[in-house]
């Protein structure tokens, strides 16, 4: 009796290698059919930036043998493209297609970059927290993490613990998350919500009430025909600015965090070609940059007789710190 | 008429498409552009970080001076150590810094927006005509200290920079009316506004004023005035910026002692002045943050001063008039991470016509170019060395020469340590040049015709710290100048002959002290010891009042009310001039408090009340000038 079961075992165990020494050979074969992505990228061919990444991401992806790219003209988006095709991901470039592309419905990962969450929420009004809704949706945001953004500030000067915050109906969700951190590091978040057209009369006030001004992502507050006013006001006043962007950084602001076109690429072509489930990603429908720099104004900052270490030196400490959380 | 509804149309077609593709590229633009964003907070914006400095320096910023309650101008600059300030004749001010001056000072070179606004007529600058209104400053830099190697000739003892408000700061409308006990009015009204594209914005001001001075010597004064500012963003590399004035005035004026004989060669009159200034700025910052400013200005002053004479029925003309055209080109660059060039050039030329003091009715000109240049250079992580010099070349006096060597030493971020050897010097007016004054026939005075620059040689060693984690700043500085052929200009009566005869070596120390431990308050203490050694003329040591001292101590509440006091001290001293007699000590208790109200739709009142107590005699310059105890009620509305 032994011996049947023993040779039972035996023989099934010999069907199974069998069986797994079949599909090596088929996986030998033919990897490609068994791995393959087809990307759709949509993209605003008239957008000199949007031109820019869309070349370095194909430059990225093409360094996987797997992947297919099939690029798409924000002018010649229509839901009949779709039908009939095998796709796995969409990154959508055109944040002014973000409701269209929604309207799809096409039940794939997809991934909208280049946009910021106030512009996002224009058209997908449930952010930051869309996974009911929105569950195959990401939005690969420009905005800087609210940890980093306050941990920078601490860097700069331990003086500044009264952090200004300007938001729009748009961006007012961000304020949730620098709550949350201010609070762990004993900073206080005074926010103003306010809209495009009356921040010029609010910015008097809000520059004498606040050691610094921590700048959110929102154009509709910050666009290069408020910054002069902004800058100027708000250095009459000594209260600096973190800003957002290497452009409003040297136009006046103080520092900031930012992450250039290449490092945004990067991040996405990671998460592309990341085998870990969409689901399982974390912030809710939200990417917050993982790649960035420093810049500073040092202008600026000796003239308010602001000193604090190297950008490179801050990068280190904010990298260093993510690294551990 | 079809033509132009339909070329209407295209147009309106056009600004709506351009602002909608911007509405969409507007995210993208602001991120990743390297410059869509014109830089605003660029170098001739910024203050000098005082800790890297080449000089001492004063700032007196847009808080101090709310804080101050200042009524004109001058009023602020008594907040820097060394400084005095005066009023001539009761309604000529006077600023000096550390003496050895006459009501005319010429030591100081005074810059408006980068343009210098020193008067041909009779050096130095004639503030009661200054092209800016009090409302309109931004901020004003006080350089405490020779600095022709970067201002030129006539940056002898020191510069006031004053850097007015981009037109786009303030929008809408402010208007304000002030009265004091002494029947001094004056009404002031400013719009300002920025065109739908952003990329003007233009501020007008007119003021009206009246006042009738001290009371026992007749100086009335009125003026009407005119200041405009516009800036234009001409792409994200260049701006240019456009400043406007004109002045109209009436200055009461009579020999100070009424009782004294030469009230009849010196009658009371009125003295017409009018001013008329024009500037433009280019600003244009390269890619590689390089930054090149351009500025070319004119300033026409006319003050008419013609009466007759009672006791030999003759006629005096002390008619003033001058003409001065200033270019200027600077050039910032960074050599590498270590070195920093600034250099540039410039042209000024003047024209003054003085029929009585130059005995001719030809107008005299002059013309000056220069040359400038300064290496910034930092090593050992804590040294910065500054080595920089001017060559100016002057068509009457030659070509003259300043340098200086600055070595910073930044021990921390909190503590910086200053050497500073320079030589300056003050090129004489055309007015010291070619003076021929005669008086019925009699020569009164004239000049050798080749007279000298004055020069000065100063060394300095200051302190500049930050505490309390940057809300203290304080500031000291030790000097030591010596000043070589001095110009024995209004000495006194007696003097015949203007020459370069005059010397003098002068000593001290300066304190300052800023604390603003949040936006509310503020305290601001200055103090300032000189003393002369070594004088050739002992008026030259009278001139220089040993001790100054301002305190001020400012509150603003949140409810909207805001105080503040001060307290002026000035040791006696005697300015130079024969008609300038021995002040006492000057002591000054000043007193503000306010309160502004906010009401729907972006206004606003502003009620204050300020009350300048004079709590010694406060000679005036003149005897008869004693300084009254006077209450200010100002009433402001504005409207954005």
């Amino acid at each position: 009796m032994l011996n049947n079961v023993m040779l039972k075992v035996s023989f099934t165990h010999t069907r199974l290698t069998l069986k797994h020494l079949l599909l090596s050979a088929i996986l030998f074969v033919c990897p490609v059919v068994s791995f393959a992505q087809n990307i759709s990228i949509i993209y605003d061919q008239e957008s000199p930036y949007q031109t820019s990444f869309l070349n370095a991401l194909l430059t990225h992806l093409s360094t996987s043998k797997e992947t297919q790219v099939n690029i798409i003209s924000s002018a010649d988006l229509s839901s009949g493209l779709f039908k009939n095709k095998i796709i796995s991901t969409i990154v959508n470039l055109d944040s002014t297609l973000i409701n269209e592309v929604i309207a799809l419905d096409t039940q794939v990962p997809t991934f909208h970059a280049m946009t910021t969450l106030a512009s996002a929420r224009r058209y997908a009004p449930c952010l930051p927290y869309c996974l009911n809704s929105l569950p195959q949706h990401r939005f690969l945001i420009l905005d800087q993490p609210a940890d980093r953004q306050l941990r920078l500030i601490q860097l700069i000067s331990p003086r500044f613990k009264n952090i200004g915050v300007i938001v729009t109906k748009y961006s007012a969700p961000h304020l949730q998350q620098l709550e949350n951190f201010s609070t762990q590091k004993k900073l206080t978040i005074t926010d103003y919500q306010t809209d495009s057209a009356n921040i010029r009369f609010k910015i008097d006030n809000i520059s004498k009430a606040s050691d610094i001004i921590l700048a959110i992502a929102d154009t509709d507050i910050y666009n290069s025909s408020s910054l002069p006013q902004m800058l100027l006001t708000s250095y009459r006043h000594r209260t600096p600015i973190i800003g957002f962007s290497k452009g409003f950084i040297k136009a006046g602001a103080i520092s900031g965090t930012v992450s250039s076109l290449q490092q945004l690429v990067q991040q996405l072509t990671e998460r592309l070609l990341s085998t870990e489930p969409v689901a399982q990603l974390q912030d809710g429908n939200l990417i917050y940059p993982k790649y960035f720099d420093v810049i500073s104004n040092r202008n600026v900052a000796k003239s308010l007789n602001i000193y604090f270490p190297s950008d490179k030196q801050l990068k280190q400490q904010l990298s260093t710190h993510e690294s551990i959380q | 008429m079809d033509r132009i509804i339909k070329t209407s149309q295209l147009l309106s077609l056009l600004f709506v498409a351009s602002t909608a593709a911007y509405g969409q590229a507007g995210d993208n633009e602001l991120f990743f552009a390297n410059q869509t964003i014109p830089v605003v907070l660029s170098a001739s914006h910024l203050s000098q970080p005082q800790t890297e400095a080449p000089a001492s320096v004063t700032i007196i910023d847009h808080a101090l001076i709310k804080a101050s309650g200042a009524t004109q101008i001058t009023d602020l600059l008594r907040l820097v150590p060394g400084m005095q300030i005066g009023n001539s004749r009761g309604n000529f001010p006077v600023v000096a810094y550390q003496g050895l001056t006459s009501e005319f000072p010429q030591g100081v070179q005074v810059v408006i927006d980068g343009s210098s606004v020193y008067s041909p007529l009779v050096g130095g600058t004639m503030w009661s005509t200054l092209p800016i209104m009090l409302e309109d400053i931004e901020r004003i830099e006080v350089v405490r200290g020779p600095n022709s190697a970067s201002f030129g000739s006539n940056a002898f003892q020191g510069v006031i920079n004053i850097t007015t408000s981009h037109a786009a700061q303030s929008p809408g409308l402010l208007t304000s009316f002030r009265a004091n006990d002494n029947k001094a009015e004056r009404s002031f009204l400013r719009f300002a506004n920025v065109t739908k594209n952003k990329q003007l914005s233009y501020r007008i001001s007119l003021a009206s004023e009246k006042k009738e001075g001290y009371s026992k010597i007749p100086d009335d004064y009125s003026k009407n005035q005119f200041t405009s500012r516009i800036d234009l963003q001409v792409g994200s590399y260049d701006t240019l910026q456009f400043n406007l004035s004109g002045i109209d005035s009436k200055r009461q004026t009579q020999y100070p002692d009424p009782t004294s004989a030469f009230v009849l060669f010196d009658p009371k009159r009125d003295r017409n002045e009018s001013s008329q200034f024009a500037q433009v700025t280019w600003q244009h910052q390269t890619s590689d943050d390089q930054h090149i400013n351009t500025h070319l200005s004119f300033h026409h002053f006319d003050g008419k001063d013609k009466y007759l004479e009672s006791l030999t029925n003759s006629t005096i003309d002390l008619t003033g008039e001058s003409t001065d055209w200033n270019f200027s080109f600077e050039h910032t660059l960074k050599i590498n991470d270590e070195n920093r060039l600034v250099w540039g050039a410039g042209a000024i030329h003047e024209s003054v016509y003085l029929p009585f003091r130059l005995n001719t009715q030809d107008k005299k000109t002059n013309t000056r170019l220069r040359t400038f240049g300064n290496i910034e250079s930092r090593f050992a992580g804590k040294f910065i060395l500054n080595t920089g010099a001017l060559i100016e070349v002057d068509r009457l006096i030659g070509t003259h020469f300043s340098p200086r060597v600055t070595l910073n030493y930044i021990s921390s971020k909190h503590h910086a340590f200053r050497l500073t050897s320079t030589q300056a010097f003050r090129s004489p007016t055309l007015s010291e040049q070619y003076r021929n004054t005669y008086l019925f026939g009699l020569p009164i005075q004239s000049s050798t015709g080749n007279l000298e620059p004055e020069t000065v040689q100063s060394i300095e060693a200051a302190y500049h710290g930050t505490h309390l984690n940057n809300s203290l700043n304080s500031d000291i500085k030790l000097f030591n100048n010596r000043y070589k052929g001095l110009i024995n200009n209004g000495l006194s009566n007696s003097v015949k002959t203007l020459d370069n005869i005059d010397s003098a070596r002068t000593y001290g120390a300066e304190f300052e002290v800023n604390y603003r431990p949040n936006h509310r308050d503020i305290l601001h203490a200055a103090y300032a010891y000189t003393t002369v050694n070594h004088e050739s003329d002992a008026r030259l040591k009278s001139s220089i009042p040993k001790h100054n001292f301002s305190l001020l101590l400012a509150r603003q509440y949140d409810d909207g009310w805001h105080a503040g006091l001060e307290f002026y001290y000035t040791s006696s001293m005697q300015y130079l001039g024969a008609q300038n007699v021995p002040q006492g000590t000057f002591k000054r208790f000043d007193l503000s408090i306010g309160k502004q109200t906010y009401f729907a739709h972006n206004r606003s009142i502003d009620i204050k009340l300020d009350l300048q107590l004079a709590l010694d005699k406060n000679i005036d310059l003149h005897k008869h000038a004693t300084a009254d105890t006077l209450i200010f009620l100002e009433v402001a509305y504005r409207a954005e």
